[in-house]
């Protein structure tokens, strides 16, 4: 009987997240090794809107992401080639006066937490800002060092950086279950197990299996968010646009395409792990988009997909180590809005295998929150 | 000549084209009125702003998209010419 | 919301047979088609060409039944929507089409779906390719049907295919300048002759009509060059002339065309986006749906058709769709399916495959990738060009679609209908993994934002 081949820490998932943790380990001199399902980066990673967005967020993430924000102005350095990212600021619009009031109500609770990076702009300033902005806008909520970046593109930095650190990816290798294996972990695929000293629970939409497997799940299900994208037009936004009480993201890229979100969420067949973009559903996405920006009459829409997302019960993901298997550590359920977070979890959950406290707190994030849960709004 | 005669006798149209009048037949595409008349890479669409021409001319290839009648983007090699038709063409054909 | 039977996706020889077993035995049918007028690529403008003398002569031949197969499918009670392109569907019959003819989206719902939409001509990039001037022989063919247009000024073709020696003798006949023929086949191909028996005995129409057309290409007063090297298509806005080493000698030719053909591979983007599945055919070097022999897929109510379920001919096509619509009124209405009939394509069906079979065996696809230099554009939608492709797929993209998002190649307008097979092909050799294919991904066509505004919201 031959040994198991072994790596020191073993990364389940081969998105964004995982690729982030196991670039940070691996530079912390440990042999990391990522298994990945189907290909790097399938699923959330590369349908992602790509937002870089501390804008009314979950007022748990605040200091997370507001942590993570400086890290994307240095990414394309740290990372050796270019992320896309682009701090373009994000605009939350008031079409009425009831969405005004809300947007003045979440900039007062922000303020109450101690953060002062979201400032309303009343209309001359939206306009000053956003010329491009339907005119029965009445202010508008903003981040302005927010932004957003290329997602394929940092995927393509994140997974050439790793393996210049020495990670090992490996592809099309599902991982079936974790198992106590004296000291260590065995990280079962069906080609064979591999012993890992820790593992890392990266499996986005999936993780709450892996949780589960454990003895600990966490429900997470299932989404597939719908995106569209124009033929390219001639410049009209300059942030990225969201409106308050609609469910709407738009930005335009740096080649005049413009991509269009809002939580939107298509079919999702979990077996087959593919989701499909409803078109009534595209159509009234579109509809809100157009109704905002008056240039996007002549657009014409090139594709529309929907990329599967694990939304964990809360909206906010699972960030700590395992209750039931010392040496795990989960990161997973980032609930459609983990990009932004992206540089930052990677070194958090290095510093946690490394057995130091994260330098930014992530209690709020820790798997026990599913014994005892309070309430559920919306941060989209 | 880069052009295309005719073999068989029809109704003749007429369509603006980038603001010049251009004579087709009735029953052409707009595509295929572009390419008979010496008007090869008028593709509105064109990478990094060289020549482009259609290919298929039966709604595969994008290579002919042209503003008509308002609707940008559109594959001219799928809409029939019709009298007062304005076109728009991305003007890589070399006709200025 | 228009709620039938039976939504056929083309109105060419397959569709319309379809259409009219379907419709014939009572089932709501409507038939969707991109043009105006039914007919297919093969029956193009069928209504125009007919009754034009100087079309009808020079046409005619290609013409046999098509009035009579469009006239069956109305008379059976088919509704044809003209002018529609999909742009969306599902497994579960559901559609979405863009009515260019009216304006706006609509949305219809069907028990079963055939899908009939045919086939497009094979991609084979070379350096100078994108240049105006340069296009698909079938494309001059449809100039011809469409608009009686032939090329003026000097023309040479280059390729290999049935398609390609018909468009010679048509353009011939209609008076081109035709300067020259870069032939990638055989003059005289040789087949084994049990294979050629079997051929002739089947489909004898089939066998002397490519004999004529090879006759033809022997008796043309236009040189033949073989044995292409180094061939470039040379000029600035539009093409000028094609450059070529053949017999080890180079050759420049003048020309304002360049008609260019390898051959038809199946329309597969409907039923991609169904996410049912394909295979890889390696003989055809194309995708291919995985179906029955009624085209039946597994999965969904969905038949495939005519050249859109593996590259068969007119002739063959009508036969299958005919067979996929007797299948469907089988599941659909058991009580009005006609088995003797059924029985009888069957028998059709396998008489004409022999001959179907030597045009494969007489022009094999070529290697796409054969006269390509690092220069050449292999994306025509964004210009990525091949060696871009190259140093991505050396840098570990192992699929298509991976290659796709390292390069751009795929991701314009067309959506890969012309790259896509390339690069599936290139990537699999490459990486030693098998092919795959570019995702598709609705709208099918890039759809105005105001047309997507007549759709019901939710």
């Amino acid at each position: 009987m031959s040994a198991a081949p072994t790596t020191d820490v073993a990364v389940v998932g081969g998105g964004l997240i995982g690729l982030s943790i196991a670039l940070a380990v691996a530079r912390g001199g440990q042999r990391v090794t990522v298994f990945e399902g189907e290909g790097v980066g399938r699923h959330a990673s590369s349908a992602s809107a790509g937002g870089v967005r501390s804008l009314n967020r979950h007022p748990a993430e605040i200091a997370l992401v507001r942590a993570a924000l400086p890290l994307w102005a240095g990414l394309a350095q740290d990372l050796g080639q270019g992320v896309g990212f682009f701090a373009s600021g994000q605009l939350r619009v008031a079409e009425d006066d009831a969405a005004l009031a809300a947007l003045e109500k979440r900039a007062a609770l922000t303020r109450d937490l101690g953060f002062t990076h979201e400032v309303m702009l009343d209309r001359a300033a939206l306009f000053a800002r956003e010329p491009g902005v339907a005119r029965h806008c009445l202010g508008a909520l903003l981040v302005a060092d927010d932004g957003f970046a290329d997602p394929l593109a940092t995927l393509r930095a994140y997974r050439a950086a790793a393996q210049r650190a020495g990670v090992t990816i490996c592809q099309n290798r599902p991982v079936r279950g974790l198992a106590r294996d004296g000291g260590g972990i065995t990280v079962q695929t069906d080609t064979g197990g591999v012993r890992a000293n820790a593992v890392v629970n990266a499996a986005g939409a999936w993780g709450g299996q892996i949780a589960a497997q454990l003895g600990e799940p966490v429900p997470v299900e299932p989404r597939g968010l719908q995106m569209s994208v124009t033929a390219p037009l001639p410049s009209f936004v300059n942030g990225v646009i969201g409106s308050e009480g609609r469910k709407l993201s738009l930005k335009q890229m740096a080649n005049g395409t413009v991509v269009i979100g809002g939580a939107y969420q298509g079919n999702v067949d979990a077996s087959a792990r593919m989701a499909r973009p409803l078109q009534r559903r595209v159509a009234a996405n579109l509809a809100t988009a157009a109704h905002l920006f008056p240039a996007l009459a002549p657009a014409r829409i090139i594709r529309s997909w929907a990329g599967i997302e694990g939304w964990s019960q809360d909206a906010l993901p699972v960030i700590g180590p395992s209750k039931t298997m010392p040496g795990v550590i989960h990161a997973f359920g980032f609930s459609g809005h983990g990009f932004a977070l992206v540089p930052l979890i990677g070194p958090l959950v290095a510093q946690m295998l490394m057995g130091k406290n994260p330098t930014v707190s992530l209690t709020q994030f820790d798997i026990s929150r599913f014994s005892n849960r309070e309430e559920d709004v919306n941060y989209a | 000549m880069s052009t295309m005669r005719r073999i068989s006798k029809r109704p003749t149209v007429t369509i603006t084209v980038d603001g010049a009048p251009l004579a087709a037949h009735a029953g052409d595409s707009v595509a295929l009125a572009l390419l008979a008349a010496g008007r090869g890479g008028f593709c509105a669409d064109a990478p990094g702003g060289s020549p482009r021409a259609p290919l298929c001319l039966m709604g595969v290839c994008f290579g002919c998209l042209a503003d008509i009648d308002g609707r940008a983007g559109e594959q001219a090699c799928m809409v029939l010419v019709r009298d007062g038709m304005i076109v728009k063409t991305g003007g890589h054909d070399g006709t200025g | 919301m228009e709620r039938v039977d039976v939504a056929i996706l083309g109105a060419g020889p397959a569709g319309l047979a379809a259409a009219t077993v379907a419709a014939g035995a009572g089932l709501s049918t409507i038939v969707l088609d991109d043009q105006g007028a039914p007919g297919g690529q093969i029956w193009r403008a069928a209504g125009d060409v007919t009754r034009d003398r100087a079309l009808a002569r020079l046409l005619g031949a290609s013409y046999g039944g098509a009035m009579e197969a469009i006239g069956a499918a109305q008379a059976a009670g088919a509704v044809f929507h003209p002018a529609c392109d999909l742009i969306d569907a599902n497994g579960d019959g559901a559609l979405v089409w863009l009515d260019r003819a009216n304006g706006g989206l609509r949305e219809g719902q069907a028990r079963a779906l055939i899908v009939a939409t045919g086939a497009r001509e094979r991609a084979v990039p070379f350096p100078g390719w994108t240049l105006p001037g340069v296009i698909n022989a079938g494309a001059m063919q449809i100039a011809l049907k469409q608009g009686g247009a032939v090329p003026d000024g000097p023309v040479v073709l280059m390729g290999q295919g049935p398609l390609l020696l018909l468009v010679l003798q048509q353009l011939l006949a209609a008076g081109a300048d035709l300067r020259a023929v870069l032939a990638f086949d055989g003059a005289v191909p040789s087949v084994p002759f049990g294979a050629m028996a079997r051929a002739v005995f089947g489909d004898p129409g089939l066998v002397a009509q490519g004999a004529r057309l090879l006759l033809g290409r022997m008796r043309a007063k236009v040189p033949v060059y073989r044995d292409i090297a180094n061939l470039r298509a040379v000029g600035g806005d539009r093409i000028e002339a094609v450059a070529f080493d053949s017999d080890r000698r180079r050759q420049q030719i003048p020309c304002t065309w360049l008609g260019v053909h390898d051959g038809v591979i199946p329309n597969t983007q409907v039923t991609q986006l169904l996410g049912l599945a394909h295979r890889w055919d390696n003989a055809a070097r194309c995708l291919v749906p995985v179906c029955d022999d009624l085209g039946r897929m597994e999965g969904a109510p969905v038949w495939v058709a005519g050249d859109g379920a593996g590259i068969g001919g007119a002739r063959l096509a009508g036969v299958r769709g005919a067979r996929a619509a007797h299948d469907v009124v089988r599941a659909l209405a058991p009580d009005r399916h006609d088995a003797p009939a059924a029985r009888a394509l069957a028998q059709t069906a396998a008489r004409l495959a022999p001959a179907r079979a030597l045009v494969a065996a007489l022009w094999p696809a070529r290697d796409p990738l054969a006269l390509v230099d690092d220069d050449t554009v292999l994306c025509r939608c964004e210009g990525v060009r091949v060696g871009t492709v190259r140093a991505a797929i050396a840098a570990g993209a192992s699929g298509p679609n991976r290659a796709k998002v390292a390069t751009r190649c795929g991701m314009g307008p067309c959506q890969g209908r012309i790259c896509g097979p390339i690069l599936a092909e290139w990537v699999a050799r490459d990486t030693d993994t098998p092919v795959g294919a570019l995702r598709v991904r609705p709208p099918l066509k890039p759809v105005l934002l105001a047309d997507y505004l007549t759709l019901e919201q939710e």
